[in-house]
């Protein structure tokens, strides 16, 4: 066990030089999000009048950004980055040393997500910076629901990325799936930012098996200062499609 | 214990017999190739090896290992290098090193001084390059020195020098001699009929998935009867009827102003006696005069009859 350590170590720290030198990454992850937040404030203000006098919009925008900003990562790093390794020969390779394959995908699973983290904490520090920002939830509930949404929105990149034969096939099917779920981190937000009844049956019943949807909504509640535990059932469907995507994907999974 | 021992190794693929019933042995410290035209189900073979393919049936033993069972155990002591292969584009030719060395238990004996490694392969000066910066010849030569990295006990080349120019190539080969008097034991496969004979000291001859013949290139060659061939360019036709009956010669074959001379390797100094003796008696011209010993390439005609080039 031991001596994985410092392959492990090594490799976790290659890799996060690597996306540090990767500026699409860089940029999508610590400059494009921020940046969309500070246009929208900028425009819209976050004036709490508009939730009973507790949240403003960016308020309220917020979690969903962070939703957004894990299923960035575990699409196009987690998925898009495996099946590039893959296409390129780069996991074969590793897989003639004694590196084990499970320490490959570790590596790439714990740099995905300090780098999200650090993006999250960018993205909250901004928005208390010139939004004055409310949080009425704890941050360590909140750090549990980024986390459970991270677990859900990862192994769906893994999913993804063990799909596919080209990394261009994967990079289509992440671009889709990453854009069309987009508009599913706005849903969870009915009841406070706008009237829930608006939201047509067919666009609601989508909702239910959209993972981003379930990650904004665990985020957003306890973000308004609900426990965790309040909502379990959301809580329970991450750890579900977690368990799901996990296991398709270890079945599809090739190192070549 | 034999460096590798392969007996009736098997590899089905759907609607293909890549690897069709080879063994061999393997002695250490020896440099071992394995030569065949494509699709001969060498790389097929070398990945049964390395345990990167799981035969179909067959034994497979390295170092006494198997490669399958004991795959992890197996790949701290052997060095590989693959046919294609690639690696981060963004990283740089010492981060590579360190890399590859924290995979292994012992690390690397290079760790203090890379360039004990990496300058005999003439990357000295590209410790911090990208390995995309790299050229064909510099990003294969950092390859070997990721396989050898750790000291392995053998190393697997697998197309080492498709991709370079002939220079490069035998600047290649020095390098995979020098590794081999360190000791280390070397399997490689080759298209290249020449690399295989400079620098094997044990040849199978691979097609079709199965092995023709196996043994050290000269005796391969005397096997079949190789005879050395003896180039002559003469401009008068008398000249050339003179070249009959010469002793030692067992054919003749002429072809405007040109003659070729067939002969037994071991006689080619008596007959380039008597051809030069009687061209200084009759006074005749020699535009060109060379000798072309067999090679494993008229073994490869001999065993298959088809040539190995494609």
């Amino acid at each position: 066990m031991i001596r994985w350590i410092r392959g492990f170590c090594y490799l976790t720290w290659i890799e996060t030089k690597l996306f540090a030198r990767e500026w699409m990454a860089i940029f999508f992850t610590f400059v494009f999000w921020p940046m969309m937040l500070l246009m929208i404030g900028a425009i819209a203000q976050n004036d709490p009048s508009l939730v009973e006098g507790r949240f403003g919009l960016i308020d309220l925008l917020v979690p969903a950004f962070i939703g957004i900003g894990i299923m960035n990562n575990g699409l196009f790093t987690i998925g898009g980055l495996l099946a590039s390794y893959r296409e390129r020969g780069i996991l074969r390779r590793f897989e003639a040393t004694p590196l084990r394959p499970a320490i490959v995908l570790a590596a790439l699973v714990l740099v995905a997500y300090a780098m999200t983290l650090v993006s999250t904490a960018l993205i909250i520090g901004i928005s208390k910076l010139f939004f004055n920002l409310r949080l009425s939830g704890q941050l360590t509930e909140l750090w549990l629901a980024f986390t459970l949404g991270a677990l859900a929105l990862f192994s769906l990149g893994f999913l993804v990325g063990s799909l596919f034969q080209t990394s261009r096939v994967t990079y289509a099917v992440s671009s889709t799936l990453f854009f069309s779920m987009i508009p599913f981190a706005i849903i969870p937000l009915g009841g406070t930012l706008f009237d829930p009844d608006l939201v047509p049956p067919v666009m609601q019943a989508i909702a239910h098996v959209v993972p981003l949807s379930y990650v904004v909504e665990l985020i957003h509640d306890v973000w308004v200062g609900q426990q965790l535990t309040a909502n379990w059932l959301s809580a329970g469907i991450l750890i579900g499609m977690f368990g799901v995507f996990t296991a398709l994907s270890a079945r599809m999974f090739r190192w070549e | 214990m034999k460096a590798i021992h392969v007996e009736d190794l098997i590899k089905d693929y759907p609607g293909l017999r890549a690897v069709d019933g080879v063994s061999f042995n393997v002695e250490r410290g020896e440099i071992f190739g394995l030569l065949g035209p494509n699709g001969a189900g060498k790389s097929t073979t070398i990945e049964c090896l390395e345990g990167l393919r799981v035969p179909s049936d067959g034994t497979v033993r390295v170092l006494g290992f198997d490669p399958q069972r004991e795959r992890y155990a197996l790949r701290e002591v052997i060095g590989v290098q693959l046919q294609t292969t690639a690696l981060y584009e963004r990283m740089r030719v010492r981060e590579a090193l360190e890399l590859f060395a924290s995979f292994y238990r012992g690390g690397s004996p290079y760790a203090d001084d890379w360039d004990e490694l990496i300058g005999p392969l003439g990357l000295g000066d590209k410790m911090d390059s990208y390995y995309v910066s790299l050229s064909g010849g510099q990003k294969q030569r950092l390859h070997i020195a990721l396989a050898i990295i750790h000291d392995p006990e053998i190393v697997f080349l697998d197309e080492l020098t498709t991709g370079l120019d002939p220079q490069a190539r035998r600047a290649m080969w020095e390098l995979i001699e020098r590794i081999r008097d360190q000791g280390t034991t070397i399997f490689l496969t080759t298209h290249y009929m020449e690399e295989a004979e400079t620098l094997c000291d044990r040849v199978a001859i691979l097609d079709h998935g199965k092995i023709l013949a196996l043994d050290t290139p000269e005796a391969l060659i005397a096997r079949v009867g190789g005879e050395t061939r003896i180039h002559i360019g003469l401009k008068d036709p008398e000249a050339m009827a003179g070249l009959d009956g010469i002793p030692d010669v067992r054919h003749v074959e002429r072809l405007d102003g040109r003659a070729v001379l067939y002969s037994d390797p071991d006689a080619v100094t008596s007959v380039l006696r008597t051809l030069l003796r009687r061209a200084d008696e009759h006074g005749w011209r020699l535009r060109d005069l060379h000798v072309e010993r067999a090679t494993l390439e008229d073994v490869f005609l001999a065993l298959t009859g088809r040539e190995m080039r494609e």
